[in-house]
């Protein structure tokens, strides 16, 4: 059984559609990636399957049961969990105070989560007392996942983690993601870094213009001329 | 230099109730992004209730107060439900002018109900305390003492309980927070309880310094707003340090200008941040947006 199911997603802004008709599959284990120029309603089809931008037509299928449409706290409730590209933390809280946050709708004891955090993320730790807005540009980003990963989600949805960091934390950060692959998380992300994001997928899908344009395993679309041409720059 | 001490002692009494008052509305400005015009009027609205529950049922007066509180967060959260919440997807605009109705509504209900004179706490006079060469009224003491107490309480809130962080999470990034999963609307409702019932006390505490009359709370919504300026909308610590910082400056004034500058004082420090450091001193908080 597919981890999540999308067939058809229709969705925009306004009266304007972005989405028109976009279907794709995260089994498990599995991490997908989706590339595509800008404004190929990449975001866009995130935000929709998470429920912040509500789908005019289509379904999204998450563990078997139909979530089209449904509010961010209820499918996080259901074990989806979403690193959102821009303002990704709570910047006047402290590191350990936006990892609690990550798990607010549980009641229980959150210091062994917070331990498997900061052993994914070891800088985290020594910073746990500062205000996640003092933090690097990476840091924040490990903040921001390890937000995600405090509820120990069965779908992590990770919009361009790599946005705006320097090639170090880049690789860093995509390392970690293969990481928290490897440890039983699905993960379907944005990556604007093809290359790299291909080089670590199971699968990928390329979005053009809101319609779905290829799919394939991720190996094989690497190493498609065509794909090298038009989307990993030659 | 005794002289400078007074009214260092007049700008912490002031500075007090200003935080206060200051607390609740940067929590509203930040999590429900519109200015609350009517956060003054409630402060007024507090201090008539504490009027009532002191003379109307002849509580003592910190009970007065505790039962004021009470009805204050209980009547902000039902004009939340009744006026607010419906409007909440139009835009900081509508909310802010419903808020000036709300104000307006506030106000003259309260001279409708007990006349526009003046009231008080206590009747007769106030021996202060000579200390020092100070003098201290003992509602001096009292105003600071019951000040502090509630900021020490704020402060436990929002820094070890989940609704208070909530609520800092909201202030900072209601985006994330609703992805991450928090019930917003109930965190609104804590929101206006809270941040009413501090405005209330500022209002008693306001009430107990000089008289009850209605527009009280109205004119010292100036210096409340440009305590949360100061301080960074949403960030409770700022809005502390920025009221104290308010009301120091605004008595310290009156060593060498007129008394009766003293809003003026706090206008033009609002308007110096608002053009130099729109996010505040501490630059932390978010920049004033209609």
């Amino acid at each position: 059984m597919s981890t999540l199911l999308v067939r058809d997603l229709v969705a925009g802004y306004g009266g304007l559609d972005i989405l028109h008709g976009v279907s794709i599959d995260v089994g498990p284990d599995e991490i997908v990636t989706i590339i595509g120029p800008n404004g190929a309603g990449k975001s866009t089809l995130l935000k929709s399957i998470f429920g912040l931008v509500p789908p005019r037509a289509g379904s999204v299928t998450f563990m078997g049961k139909d979530v089209t449409g449904e509010r961010p706290n209820r499918l996080v409730h259901q074990g989806m969990c979403f690193v959102p590209q821009n303002r990704n933390v709570f910047p006047r809280l402290t590191v350990e105070e936006n990892l609690q946050l990550g798990a607010y709708i549980l009641n229980a004891d959150l210091r062994e989560r917070i331990a498997r955090v900061y052993d994914l993320f070891p800088p985290l730790k020594e910073k746990r007392r500062q205000p996640a807005g003092t933090l690097s540009g990476g840091q924040q980003q490990m903040v921001a996942i390890g937000r995600a990963l405090m509820l120990d989600p069965k779908l992590l949805l990770l919009d361009e983690p790599t946005a705006g960091l320097s090639p170090a934390f880049a690789r860093l950060i995509l390392e970690k993601v293969v990481e928290i692959n490897a440890a039983g998380v699905p993960i379907l992300m944005i990556e604007q870094n093809a290359k790299a994001a291909l080089a670590m997928s199971h699968r990928a899908y390329i979005l053009t213009m809101g319609r779905n344009r290829m799919e394939g395993p991720a190996a094989e679309l690497l190493e498609n001329p065509e794909v090298g041409r038009l989307f990993l720059g030659g | 230099m005794t002289e400078v001490l007074q009214v260092i002692l007049y700008g912490l009494v002031l500075g007090s109730i200003i935080v206060l008052g200051a607390i609740g509305l940067t929590l509203t400005y930040g999590i429900l992004n519109f200015a609350n015009f009517a956060h003054g009027d409630m402060m007024t609205l507090g201090a008539y209730f504490a009027l009532f529950y002191r003379f109307g049922l002849g509580w003592p007066l910190s009970l007065s107060l505790v039962a004021a509180m009470i009805s204050g967060a209980v009547a902000a959260v039902l004009i939340d439900k009744v006026v607010y919440r419906p409007l909440r997807s139009r835009g900081s605009i509508t909310l802010l002018i419903a808020s000036v109705g709300v104000a307006l509504i506030i106000r003259n209900l309260i001279r409708f109900v007990w006349g526009p004179d003046n009231h008080y706490y206590r009747r007769g006079i106030q021996f202060p305390i000579r200390w020092m060469g100070l003098r201290i009224k003992p509602d001096h003491l009292w105003i600071l003492g019951v000040a502090l107490v509630l900021v020490i309480l704020v402060h436990v809130f929002l820094r070890y309980t989940k609704i208070g962080k909530a609520m800092r999470a909201m202030a900072d990034n209601m985006e994330l927070a609703m992805v991450t999963g928090i019930a917003t609307e109930r965190i609104v409702v804590w929101t206006w309880a809270i941040g009413a019932a501090l405005c209330v006390a500022a209002g008693f505490l306001l009430g107990l310094d000089t008289q009850l009359f209605p527009d009280m709370g109205w004119n010292l919504l100036l210096p409340i707003f440009a305590a949360v300026i100061l301080g960074g909308i949403g960030s409770p610590y700022g809005a502390m340090a920025g009221g104290l910082i308010i009301g120091m400056t605004q008595e310290l004034s009156t060593l060498f200008i007129s008394a009766a500058y003293k809003p003026v004082v706090a206008f033009v420090i609002m308007i110096v941040i608002l053009l130099v450091r729109p996010g505040g001193i501490f630059r932390t908080g978010g920049a004033v947006k209609l």
